[in-house]
């Protein structure tokens, strides 16, 4: 079972991890529980993953993310729209792109958004998003390209209007 | 709008979440739960066969079991079931059959290679069987990779951890057996392509253990990993201490700057496809200005424990000049012998006459013009007058005050 090198991961990873889950989720609640689960699910099998953790909970987190979203797509849920993180008039500027950002995500399909957060969240190597959504890298390298053009078209004028200088 | 601008949009929109203080603990209690259920499940289903009850067979995915594997032992049927033994012992819980993919003799004993499919990640399970103390062993650490797949991949056998077997996975994999630092400190390499083996693994006798670098073609990150070497030779990195000079203002660099300014952002000065040892001197970075105003930052950077000096002198806004200052050993550095154990201390001079670069973790220091009244230093690193000529430590713990003349 898990020892120190587990509790090292989940210290030093985490925060990467829950941002990582809560752009793919959109809704912090969901990224908090789909964080916990994964976890959960490596302390199980923490020896036999010791060796590529990062790998292990990537893909764990992009499966279950896509999961859901299938899920959701086939039981639509009557909460969380876009309304639901949209700021007030007076809150901070990274709260107006925070609900950008989500609302365009939000518009792509989900391989397209776990290229996109993969690649430009996590900064990761096209060859390491390709291991985390199994697929290759042609696949990699286009889904991120159409999901980039997406983003920039919605992200741009909300940026330019609501975000003033950056 | 460009892509970093989208990078930076992404960063902005999640920075404001951080992890809920107790999710360690709560993924423990989770994971025990998690624990004790898959037992429970486990055990009732060996009862129901040890009755004699119809079990629920599924079909899982994974290699057929062959009888033959690549490599000079790869028809040695019974060390393959002895390989296959090890690896169910040592990694329990997989679905399928572990597919022994080679087997061969090395100057450490017989090695294998092994996959082994799981349901839970969809991914297979890559690892190495040894030979220690004439029993086989799981090398620790495995390698997730694509079904069916193996991934370039090595350990360091033998007692002395000097036989590197190195798997390729059918990829161009370049190997440097050594590294020197040149004389602008940079890490200097020559990588030589692994030859192209049939049987996909390729075995290098003695070795540098910790000079070594592998790489995939064309400089793909991240190396090629050695899934046991953090375990003889891995570990604390280095700390670092950063810490910003009267007059160099408090304003923190920005993400391009610190491109331009901190040469452990540099592959040129790293090691990036490089093993080493972990441990090693703190790294200081020290940021302050010039009389004339430019940015001038001191930094030491460490490579298998061995500390190299760096001035970096410029307008704040440009690309700095580097000035290499030498490795810790060769006159920036002195080690003090206390009775609370060595303190290092970095005492560069610094060129352009631009002063003298002093540090010394958790010590207080003093400094002196010949003669002259002992001057405060704030804080444990400072970059003194050019005409400075003595330095004072006063190590932790009370121990005794040294006087140590600067270069």
């Amino acid at each position: 079972m898990a020892g120190a090198a587990f509790d090292d991961f989940v210290r030093s990873r985490s925060t990467g991890l829950l941002r990582v889950a809560y752009l793919l989720t959109g809704d912090r609640h969901a990224a908090e529980d789909l964080l916990q689960e994964v976890l959960e699910q490596m302390y199980v099998r923490w020896r036999r993953i010791e060796g590529a953790p990062e790998a292990y909970a990537r893909r764990a987190l992009v499966n279950r993310a896509t999961n859901r979203w299938r899920w959701r797509a086939r039981r639509p849920e009557t909460t969380l729209d876009s309304g639901h993180e949209k700021p007030g008039r007076d809150h901070g500027e990274d709260v107006v792109i925070r609900a950008a950002v989500l609302d365009a995500l939000r518009g792509l399909p989900p391989k397209q958004r776990a290229a996109v957060v993969l690649r430009y969240l996590d900064d990761l190597p096209v060859h390491e998003v390709a291991a985390a959504l199994g697929c290759s890298d042609g696949t990699v390298k286009s889904n991120t390209a159409r999901g980039l053009d997406r983003l920039k078209q919605v992200l741009g004028p909300a940026l330019v209007t609501d975000g003033g200088e950056r | 709008m460009t892509d970093t601008d989208v990078r930076d949009a992404l960063t902005r929109a999640s920075g404001h979440l951080d992890p809920a203080p107790d999710l360690l603990d709560r993924v423990r209690a989770g994971g025990r739960r998690r624990v004790v259920r898959r037992r429970s499940v486990l055990g009732g289903a060996l009862a129901a066969l040890a009755v004699g009850a119809v079990p629920a067979v599924r079909a899982v995915r994974g290699a057929p079991v062959t009888a033959t594997a690549a490599g000079d032992l790869g028809r040695d049927a019974e060390l393959l079931e002895r390989v296959r033994a090890a690896w169910r012992s040592a990694v329990p819980g997989l679905s399928g059959q572990p597919y022994v993919h080679w087997a061969g003799n090395t100057p450490a004993g017989p090695v294998a290679l092994i996959t082994q499919s799981s349901a839970d990640t969809v991914m297979d399970h890559q690892g190495f069987v040894e030979t220690v103390g004439g029993r086989l062993r799981v090398v620790a650490g495995t390698l997730l990779v694509e079904p069916g797949t193996v991934g370039p991949a090595a350990i360091l056998a033998g007692a002395g951890r000097d036989v590197l077997v190195l798997a390729t996975g059918g990829q161009s994999v370049w190997y440097s057996e050594t590294y020197e630092i040149n004389a602008a400190g940079r890490v200097d390499r020559t990588f030589v392509q692994v030859p192209d083996q049939r049987e996909g693994v390729v075995v290098y006798p003695r070795v540098d253990n910790t000079g070594i670098a592998l790489m995939l073609s064309g400089g793909r990150t991240p190396r090629v990993p050695i899934l046991n070497f953090d375990e003889r030779f891995g570990g604390a990195r280095p700390v670092r201490i950063e810490r910003v000079l009267p007059g160099a203002g408090t304003a923190r660099l920005t993400d391009s700057e610190k491109i331009r300014w901190d040469l452990g952002r540099q592959t040129g000065f790293l090691d990036p496809y490089g093993y080493h040892f972990d441990e090693g001197p703190a790294e200081w970075y020290l940021r302050g200005r010039t009389a004339d105003g430019r940015r001038l930052v001191v930094q030491t950077l460490v490579l298998n424990g061995e500390a190299r000096v760096f001035c970096l002198v410029g307008a704040a806004n440009s690309t700095p000049v580097v000035h290499y200052l030498g490795a810790y050993g060769t006159g920036v550095s002195a080690r003090l012998k206390v009775p609370g154990g060595d303190v290092l201390v970095l005492r560069a001079r610094l060129p352009e006459k631009l002063g003298v670069a002093v540090a010394a973790d958790k010590c207080q220091l003093r400094f002196r013009v010949r003669d002259g009244a002992w001057l405060p230093v704030s804080g444990n690193a400072a970059v003194l007058p050019e005409a400075a000529t003595e330095l004072e430590v006063t190590p932790p713990d009370g121990a005794a005050i040294v006087p140590l003349p600067l270069p």
